[in-house]
C-alpha cells in the first residue's frame, strides 16, 4: 500500500465497499503516513462541506407558481418540435 | 453472478400504470406524475444551475418537454428518471449559454505521486475546524467558487452526487453513465476540489 493506492481507494473506503483486508491495509498505511491521513480528513471535510451548499428545499414562490407552470405545460401547443432536451422515455 | 462491469439500469419489469393515462395526454395523471417529482426535479435544477431563477425555469421547461413528448412514452419507462433526464438535459443547455470562462483541465493524478507510489508534496491539515460552523459556511462559499473552474461534466457529477445526494444508480440512469464511471469521475473530481481548495487555504497539497 501507498499514498497512491490510497488516494485512488478513499471513494470507495467511505462507500464501504473495500473487504477488510483493503480497509485494514489502507488503515495501516495511513496509521504511519502524515500526508494520507490528512488526505482522508480533508477529502472528508469538501465532501461534507458541499452538501451544505444544497437548497434544502423548494423555494415558496416556486411551490406556489407550479400548479401554474403545470398548467402553462399543459397549455403549450403539443405540435411544436420537441425540444433537444426530450427524450422518448427509455429507460 | 460477479460481474466486473456494473450492470445498466434495468427498467421497471411491471410498466408504470401512470403510463398509459399520460400516452393519452390524461391531465389529472400528469398533474399526479408532476407532483411527485416537483423537488426532485428542481433539485436537480437547481444544483446544476446553482442559480433560483434558472433552476425555476428549468423546471418550466421540463414540464413543458415532458408534455410535448408524453405520447411517445414507452410501456418500460422508469418516469422518475425520464422526467430527470429532461430536467439535466434543460439545465445543461442553461449551463452552455451562460458559460463565463472556460474551465480549468483536471490535473493528472501521475503528478501527485512519485514513480513508487508516495506522494510528492506533503499534504497539510487545514487551518479550519471542521465542526466550527463559520469555519465550514467559509469552506463552502470556497467551494462554490472552485467548482466554476471544474468542466461542467465534473461539475455537473459533483453537484448531482455531492450537492444534491443523488445515489449512483441514480446519476446513471440520468447521464447515462455507467455506475462505475460515475464514481471514478466523482472520485476525481473530489480530488480535485480537494487539491484547490487546499492551495486555495494557503498550504501545500
Amino acid at each position: 500500500m501507498n499514498c497512491r493506492e490510497l488516494t485512488e481507494r478513499v471513494m470507495a473506503l467511505r462507500a464501504g465497499e473495500l473487504n477488510l483486508r483493503a480497509r485494514l491495509a489502507l488503515q495501516l498505511h495511513a496509521a504511519f503516513c502524515d500526508c494520507c491521513r490528512n488526505l482522508l480528513s480533508t477529502y472528508d471535510t469538501t465532501v461534507a462541506v458541499s452538501a451544505e451548499l444544497a437548497d434544502r428545499e423548494i423555494p415558496e414562490a416556486v411551490s406556489l407558481e407550479f400548479e401554474a407552470m403545470m398548467a402553462a405545460a399543459m397549455a403549450a401547443p403539443v405540435d411544436a418540435t420537441v425540444a433537444d432536451a426530450d427524450d422518448s422515455g427509455g429507460a | 453472478m460477479a460481474s466486473a462491469e456494473p450492470v445498466r439500469y434495468e427498467p421497471p419489469v411491471t410498466p408504470d400504470p401512470l403510463v398509459a393515462r399520460l400516452r393519452e395526454r390524461d391531465r389529472e395523471a400528469f398533474t399526479t406524475l408532476c407532483v411527485q417529482h416537483r423537488d426532485r426535479l428542481y433539485g436537480i435544477a437547481w444544483s446544476v444551475t446553482r442559480d433560483r431563477e434558472e433552476a425555476r425555469d428549468v423546471l418550466q421547461e421540463t414540464l413543458t418537454s415532458a408534455w410535448r413528448s408524453i405520447h411517445d412514452l414507452r410501456d418500460d419507462v422508469a418516469l422518475g428518471a425520464w422526467l430527470g433526464r429532461i430536467a439535466l438535459n434543460h439545465a445543461r443547455m442553461r449551463l452552455r449559454t451562460r458559460r463565463r470562462k472556460p474551465a480549468e483541465p483536471m490535473e493528472d493524478i501521475d503528478q501527485w505521486f512519485e514513480a513508487d507510489g508516495h506522494r510528492r508534496d506533503d499534504v497539510s491539515a487545514w487551518p479550519v475546524r471542521a465542526d466550527d460552523a463559520l469555519d465550514r459556511a467559509r469552506l463552502a462559499k470556497r467551494i462554490e467558487a472552485l467548482v466554476e473552474r471544474l468542466p461542467d461534466d465534473a461539475r455537473e457529477l459533483w453537484a448531482l452526487a455531492d450537492v444534491q445526494h443523488l445515489s449512483m444508480q441514480e446519476i446513471s440512469e440520468l447521464t447515462g453513465l455507467h455506475v462505475a464511471n460515475v464514481k471514478t469521475r466523482l472520485h476525481r473530481t473530489r480530488l480535485q476540489l480537494r487539491e484547490w481548495l487546499a492551495a486555495d487555504l494557503g498550504r501545500s497539497a
